[in-house]
């Protein structure tokens, strides 16, 4: 038996109870991986969205938007930060005179300039009182920037914080209203601060408007969104970007998309931005150093373009080293805050927010669903390959969907659609795994049974070979029977066991009477008839003054009696008497025997006899006589002999038998004729299994002295 | 080879057919149709015509189940075996069968 078995034919050996077993373990790890989904399911999807974003970027930002940066050689050219407010107000005017259509600030302007005059005279104390009031009563730069502020495009920047902040101005009065305008129905979800750090009043009052930069990181540091709009200190606050691309576009209100009181879109004119249900922006990321960026430095010195920001949304930002400003992304490690910022103007312009479709987690589920089943009826009964192409096939297909859509700016997780399946075929194929070992090792076990069965058998075939050889007079011994006559014999048992049998022993007057038999059947039951056949022929035979056909009669009626198998045995009995060398033969059902002389020549005595013995009870065995000469071999054989078989199914014919009798008599001993003849069955048999035992016994009168 | 059997009665006779082999996997059901055949040969009083023309074979074990129905038939009931091949002829020849049962070259041959 070959141990290896494909899955399926293991599983169709397993018993119902096992079957249920595996399915209903497969069908528990499924629900136990899908609610670990359900739970953990953002460890997953956020790495694998993350590597979406490194590898398929967001278009690049925009020329409409413009980012000018206080760098590293604003710094060193016009001094170190904070920048006078003087500066920000020219700032300011260079980009306005140049074509802005926004400019705003990311970040905060929460304190006085540092060069206001007061705080200058309240450095220098020994100043006399008069040159002091003169200093105070110059005009501070904040309101030169609030002027300027004041007359051109500007959103300046509010960050929503919590109560413990610290960047909260202590005594600082409750914010102004922000200008934007909201319509439609305010989320509840949307995202709250409970505080918000502003810039001085005198600053905070000027603008056109005001928007929240928060980014706030998720829990791994990352900056994936940014606020669409926000509720600050009791106020709905815009968004940065949001509030940039109002005060471009000229729009008074935002408006918001919501169904059933969840927040979907945030449209400002002819823009719409998805949103979160808390009010977030889901943000794409591109090469943010491919967004369009001018340094401070080149834009307060002359000879700009006179269009150079023409319509243009511009961001100032801190961009130089030691600023806080610097955040992560899924695309960038670090990267400056105004950067996402612009980004997410961009995302508003183009409209391209990351976003997850209300069908996404029904279609999700469904098909983790869907796969589960076919993992419950598919995997017990595909072979292992299969299955293995299967969920190939399987997980490139929902991590290519889930590609797909990211390049349509939609988030579908291919998790929920996996997992579940994953995890109930690998406990599944585990399991038929380890029951197939069982189905198995029963099989082995079967299949010890059956050899113990066998050697039990053939212990009984040794057995009955054992009673068959017990029962036999030793070949040694045949040559010692008579001064007068030689006998050899020769009997091999086949595999199996037939119930050959032969016997020789010499009357007192110097006869010697042989015989060869056959029992039919095989096994143990034939070795016992034949050797009850043997030791009733011998004591029966042996009887004076009984005649031959007398004492065959005898065996049979012996024989037959309480035989209920109807076993039968052929028996071939001869007496030869040396003197004269006459014959008496006496054949139940047996081959007749042949005579071989010296110079090779073969001739069969022909019997009458009768059937074997135990076929008819009362049937009256003929004894006939025949002669032996001088020089002359009687052969006495079973059907191993006539009935040999080649490998190829074809029999030892009759001439083939004499042709090699013939041969044999060539042989010096009597001993080497029976062993010639026995070589050459073999030889025809070519190897192959005898099916019946062989018996050759040749019989011939001494040659006399003299 | 599988074993096939049939019966049939012509002239008052009862003829079994068997066709095919009977050798150690077939004997046994020869042997229980052949009883079968004697038993029912017996009940109408007619004798058992054997014919053997479609027989290509029959072992030592074919004569068992011949004994065991002659057993069976007793006095009474005569059988008789037709036409067999040549092979046949010699193994009832050697077990001396034909000395036991009436072997006639034909089916319609009188027994």
């Amino acid at each position: 038996m070959t141990v290896s078995r494909s899955q399926s034919d293991a599983l169709s050996e397993l018993d119902d109870g096992a079957r249920l077993r595996v399915r209903i373990a497969g069908l528990s790890a499924a629900l136990a991986v899908a609610v670990m989904v359900l739970f953990g399911g953002h460890l997953l999807r956020q790495p694998l969205f993350d590597a979406f974003q490194t590898v398929a970027p967001a278009p690049d930002v925009s020329r409409r938007v413009h980012v000018v940066v206080i760098d590293a050689d604003s710094l060193r050219d016009v001094g170190g930060w904070p920048w006078t407010r003087f500066y920000l107000a020219r700032l300011v005017e260079q980009i306005a005179d140049r074509g802005a259509a926004v400019i705003g600030f990311d970040m905060l302007f929460p304190e006085p300039d540092r060069l206001a005059p007061s705080e200058f005279t309240s450095l220098y104390s020994e100043l006399p009182p008069g040159v002091a009031q003169e200093i105070r009563d110059l005009p501070s730069m904040d309101a030169v920037f609030a002027r300027v502020i004041g007359r051109n495009p500007v959103v300046l920047a509010r960050a929503g914080v919590t109560r413990e902040s610290f960047d909260l101005t202590e005594g600082a009065g409750p914010p102004l209203p922000p200008e934007a305008q909201f319509s439609g129905a305010v989320p509840a979800d949307l995202l709250t601060y409970p505080a918000v750090v502003t810039n001085i009043p005198l600053l905070d009052g000027a603008p056109l408007g005001h928007g929240l930069v928060n980014g706030e990181r998720d829990a791994d540091g990352l900056v994936r969104r940014v606020p669409l709009l926000a509720r600050a200190a009791g106020h709905v606050t815009p968004g940065f970007a949001v509030e940039l691309v109002r005060a471009a576009e000229g729009a008074d209100r935002i408006e918001l998309e919501t169904r059933a009181g969840r927040l979907e879109a945030v449209k400002i004119g002819r823009h719409r931005a998805p949103a979160g249900p808390d009010g977030q922006l889901l943000l794409r990321f591109g090469d943010w150093r491919t967004t369009q960026t001018t340094s401070a430095v080149d834009v307060l010195r002359q000879g700009q373009r006179p269009d150079q920001f023409k319509d243009q949304i511009v961001l100032i930002g801190l961009a130089a080293a030691g600023t806080s400003d610097v955040t992560s992304t899924p695309r960038a490690k670090a990267i400056y805050g105004v950067y996402v910022q612009a980004q997410a103007v961009d995302s508003i312009l183009r409209g391209t927010a990351l976003r997850r479709p209300g069908w996404a987690a029904p279609v999700e589920w469904g098909i983790g669903l869907a796969l589960v089943l076919l993992s419950l009826f598919g995997v017990p009964r595909a072979p292992m390959g299969p299955v293995i192409v299967g969920a190939a096939v399987e997980i490139a297909l929902a991590l290519g969907a889930s590609w797909l859509a990211f390049q349509n700016n939609l988030l579908l997780d291919p998790f929920p659609m996996l997992l579940p399946g994953a995890a109930n075929s690998a406990v599944m194929v585990a399991l038929l795994f380890v029951e197939g070992r069982r189905v198995q090792a029963r099989l082995r076990g079967a299949l010890e049974d059956e050899r113990l069965t066998a050697a039990r058998i053939s212990g009984e075939l040794a057995a009955a070979s054992e009673i068959q050889s017990g029962m036999l007079l030793p070949r040694a011994d045949l040559p010692r029977i008579s001064p007068a006559v030689e006998i050899d014999a020769v009997l091999q048992s086949a595999k199996t066991v037939g119930g050959d049998l032969y016997d020789a022993f010499p009357f007192d007057d110097g006869r010697v009477c042989f015989l060869v038999g056959d029992v039919t059947g095989k096994g143990v039951p034939a070795s016992l008839f034949m050797a009850l056949s043997k030791a009733l022929s011998r004591s029966l035979l042996m009887r004076p003054n009984t005649s031959l056909s007398a004492a065959v009669a005898e065996i049979n009626a012996e024989l037959s009696r309480d035989n209920r198998q109807a076993m039968a045995v052929s028996l071939l009995v001869g007496v030869l008497h040396p003197a004269d060398g006459r014959l008496d033969l006496c054949c139940a059902g047996h081959e007749n025997p042949l005579v071989v002389d010296a110079a090779g020549t073969v001739r069969e005595l022909t019997l009458d006899g009768g059937p074997p013995l135990c076929v008819a009870e009362d049937f009256p065995y003929p004894e006939e006589v025949h002669r032996l000469a001088p020089g002359e071999t009687l052969i006495a054989f079973t059907d191993g002999l006539s009935e040999a078989q080649a490998p190829d199914g074809s029999l030892f014919r009759r001439e083939q038998v004499l042709a090699a009798l013939g041969a044999a008599s060539k042989a010096p001993t009597l001993g080497g004729l029976v062993d010639e003849l026995v070589r050459q069955v073999r030889a025809f048999e070519a190897g192959g299994e005898p099916s019946d035992d062989l018996t050759v016994m040749a019989v011939r009168l001494r040659p006399t002295a003299g | 080879m599988d074993l096939v059997w049939r019966v049939r009665t012509a002239g008052g006779r009862l003829v079994g057919e068997p066709a095919g082999r009977v050798d150690e996997t077939t004997w046994e059901a020869f042997s229980a149709h052949l009883t079968a055949a004697v038993r029912e040969a017996s009940a109408a009083g007619a004798p058992l015509i054997l014919d053997l023309s479609q027989l290509d074979y029959m072992s030592s074990r074919g004569l068992r189940a011949l004994t065991i129905a002659r057993r069976e038939a007793g006095a009474q009931t005569s059988i008789t075996l037709a036409a067999p091949n040549a092979r046949m002829r010699e193994i009832f020849a050697i077990s001396r069968y034909d000395k036991l049962f009436a072997i006639v070259d034909d089916v319609d041959s009188d027994a």
